[in-house]
């Protein structure tokens, strides 16, 4: 029997008066770990929200573990767990009181495995939420969010204020579950370089649309930068798969995706003196969304 | 310093706006009166929302920014507001002159006490009720019916009196808030120290609506307390003037706990009591029940004292302290219930509607022992139904409504939601004193309006992202300025 997608996004649209997301469609396998890279604004979170019902989309659906987010709503939070920046736990005074109170709401809660997180965060149930760096309360969330074993985990920013010893653990934590349990993980995050090194596979949003998908490795090897020499400006304006960076008399520099545009392709439009060079995640990000 | 004072007011000027013309119009109406606390309300979100900390890196001496509070917070309003009760005052006396006042009488003359029927009476007694009456003659019993407004006859004395105690009322806030607290507290005098704060800061703000009216309107009215209140008015001044450094280097700063210290506390100390939805209920329900009874016994103990004769001012009334109330029970239930973090409810396996009700159940922890107080303690309702009817029609009508508030402010992630709230919370707290004559469209009226707000709740829940934005619970939560977050 086939496992359905973690999640399973088709033509999703969210419009607001001055921005739109989409129309978005994206897939992310069962146990794997998805990293969602965009610039701010590019409706990373926006995308996020809809999942979990925090806004409804305008078109298209949106499946997590097969099921619909709208009609299964209550079975899609059963499998899936949150943490976003803006989560707060403040109003239940003390971290025993949110422990407590997410453990009434998840059969699968797992005491030993959180009183090993809190001792891994560096948390303690007599904390008081409110006293919390913002960091803190991101480690909070993230315990509220892993010591329920969910099948899928979607993480807003989650290493946003949290220390490197801290954000180490975290990834470990992530990776754990995703080798072990075989669960999956769909994390939006700026920490580019640690994406690069943890997650399978990586999606680049801009301006809501997203620009790039595909395994890591893979999508970071098929991208070149090139440089070129070229008289003939118009040829190289709108070409599928080219990202132009700088045009200067006949110097031009771009980045190639060269599963749409090979190289050849860009001589048989008259570059000449091609050269290329391989790209980190990071380079490309700043190339595709400039 | 100058450019702080002008950038508040551009920021508030509605909120001004609104306290100027209430002075005007009373002014003009013969019974002055000035929403004194307005401009420190705005001090206070603004303290939340981390403008003093914003601004502590512009180039202006942290004394100028300290005065500039103090000045926006204390003085500005009363000083704006005199040539406005001066002009109020002066078409007061034009047309009181030419006898033709621009505004009709407010209340005409009515007997002051209507008797209780038999019926109602016996039926108390067997009950064994607390007796709602205030007045007995000739053995027959009699409850306040009517409070009457009078014009004063002296409007320079009462205009002149307002903004002098509006004065000393706003210098008493701001010296107040400087133990505003900026983070929850931690240990038992923490705790003491927020709770001592947070019980004068509830009881200044909505004293204000309570004060200014009872203030005397002519030299003879004045009292004992009155001398009282007016030479305390340059101490509190001065205590604010000299306290606003303090006040700026507290809410400057915020200190945050550092990694904890404790040893990680074994699982078995978590995974006992109560967990879910009861703990919800009886974490936040139990609270704001509770809360809501100690306001609502306080305003009784208040008026209390006032119907002794001590506020040398006519029988304020079963309307005025059974609408004070209604307003105070829907507007804490409803602004607690915005503080409880909305996305990780959302991320709970719970449907939509179930999520509404378990909401919805914060603004009616506020509202039912309103309708306790109101309707057991108070005797409000109708005279010829039983307690328990009014009781639960009453109970019906302030849930109702407290639903439609707690969802209407939802939808509102800006300051403004305050005033949205206090506009529905006026409703129930003006329909309930005439719940006596208009029980069944009282409680017709808040049930439409709890279906609608349950609709409203349900709508923003799946559509509003205004739901989902971070909230301070007013500018009045203890916790970070949202500035430093």
């Amino acid at each position: 029997m086939n496992t359905p997608p973690a999640l399973e996004v088709s033509a999703l649209e969210k419009h607001y008066p001055r921005f739109a997301l989409g129309p978005l469609d994206l897939i992310v396998p069962s146990g794997s770990i998805y990293g969602l890279i965009g610039p701010n604004g590019a409706g990373k979170t926006t995308l996020i929200d809809q999942i979990f019902g925090m806004g409804s989309p305008d078109a298209g659906t949106i499946r997590v573990c097969g099921l619909d987010h709208e009609h299964d709503e209550v079975a899609v939070k059963s499998c899936a767990a949150y943490v976003g920046p803006d989560l707060s736990f403040v109003a239940w005074g003390k971290i025993t009181n949110a422990i407590r109170f997410t453990r009434g709401f998840r059969p699968t809660w797992d005491d030993a495995y959180c009183a090993r997180l809190m001792r891994d965060f560096g948390i303690s149930a007599n904390d008081r939420i409110g006293t919390l760096s913002f960091g803190g309360r991101t480690k909070l969330a993230l315990l509220l969010a892993l010591a329920w074993h969910p099948q899928v985990l979607v993480l807003d920013e989650p290493t946003t204020g949290i220390d490197a010893h801290t954000k180490k653990a975290v990834f470990v934590e992530l990776l754990g579950i995703v080798r072990d349990e075989a669960r999956t993980v769909f994390i939006s995050s700026h920490q580019l370089s640690d994406l690069e090194r943890f997650a399978d596979h990586v999606g680049v949003l801009h301006k809501g649309r997203l620009v790039a998908e595909g395994a890591t490795g893979e999508l970071v090897e098929r991208h070149l930068q090139a440089e070129w020499e070229a008289e003939n400006a118009g040829a190289f304006a709108h070409v599928p798969g080219l990202t132009l960076q700088e045009h200067e008399g006949p110097r031009w520099r771009g980045v190639l995706d060269t599963m749409t545009c090979p190289l050849e392709s860009l001589q048989r439009r008259g570059a000449r003196d091609v050269r290329t060079q391989a790209l980190t995640l990071e380079e490309l990000f700043l190339a595709l969304t400039k | 310093m100058n450019p702080l004072i002008l950038d508040f007011l551009r920021r508030w000027r509605w909120l001004f706006a609104i306290a100027l013309l209430i002075s005007l119009g009373t002014a003009i109406a013969g019974m002055p009166f000035l929403l004194a606390p307005a401009a420190i309300l705005g001090l206070l979100f603004d303290g939340q929302r981390g403008v003093f900390s914003a601004v502590r890196a512009l180039p202006v001496a942290r004394i100028d920014q300290a005065r500039a509070w103090w000045f926006v917070g204390v003085p500005l309003l009363p000083l704006l507001s005199l040539p406005l009760l001066a002009i109020g005052v002066l078409l007061f006396q034009q047309f009181n002159a030419t006898g033709n006042p621009p505004v009709p009488q407010l209340h005409a003359p009515a007997p002051l006490a209507a008797p209780l029927p038999a019926e109602v009476q016996a039926e108390r007694d067997r009950a064994g009720f607390p007796d709602p009456i205030q007045a007995q003659e000739n053995g027959q019993r009699f409850i306040t019916r009517v409070k009457p407004l009078t014009q004063t006859t002296a409007p320079w004395f009462a205009a002149c009196v307002q903004a002098w105690v509006a004065l000393g009322y706003a210098g008493f806030c701001f010296f107040l808030m400087q133990w505003a607290p900026t983070r929850p507290a931690e240990n038992v005098s923490e705790n003491v120290q927020q709770g001592v704060f947070g019980a004068l800061w509830g009881i200044s703000m909505p004293g204000a609506l309570i004060l200014f009216p009872i203030l005397p309107r002519s030299p003879s009215a004045v009292a004992p307390w009155h001398w009282a209140i007016f030479m305390a008015v340059p101490i509190f001044v001065a205590l604010s003037y000299f306290s606003a450094a303090e006040l700026l280097r507290r809410r400057m700063f915020v200190t945050t706990a550092k990694s904890s210290l404790h040893p990680a506390v074994p699982a078995q100390s978590v995974s006992t009591g109560l967990t879910g939805v009861p703990l919800y209920i009886v974490n936040f329900g139990g609270r704001i029940a509770l809360f809501v009874a100690l306001i609502a016994a306080a305003q009784i103990l208040v008026f209390h004292w006032m119907m002794q004769g001590n506020a040398r001012v006519s029988n304020p009334g079963l309307e005025m302290r059974v609408g004070l109330m209604g307003l105070m029970g829907l507007m804490i239930g409803a602004a607690t219930a915005e503080s409880i973090g909305m996305r990780a409810l959302r991320a709970l396996p719970l449907s939509t509607v179930k999520l509404a009700l378990l909401l919805s159940l914060i603004p009616w922890a506020g509202a039912i022992p309103t309708a306790v107080f109101s309707a057991v303690w108070c005797g409000s309702g109708d005279p010829t139904l039983s307690v328990w009817m009014n009781l639960a029609a009453q109970s019906v009508a302030l849930c109702g409504w407290a639903t439609l508030a707690f969802a209407a402010t939802m939808h509102i992630a800006g300051s403004s939601r305050l005033f949205v709230l206090m506009l529905i919370g006026m409703i129930p707290g003006v329909g309930l004193p005439f719940a006596a004559k208009y029980t069944l469209v009282f409680t017709a009226s808040g049930s439409v309006a709890g279906i609608g707000g349950f609709a409203l709740l349900v709508r923003g829940l799946r559509k509003s992202s205004a739901f989902y934005r971070p909230r301070g619970f007013f500018g009045i939560t203890p916790g970070q300025p949202s500035a430093v977050r």
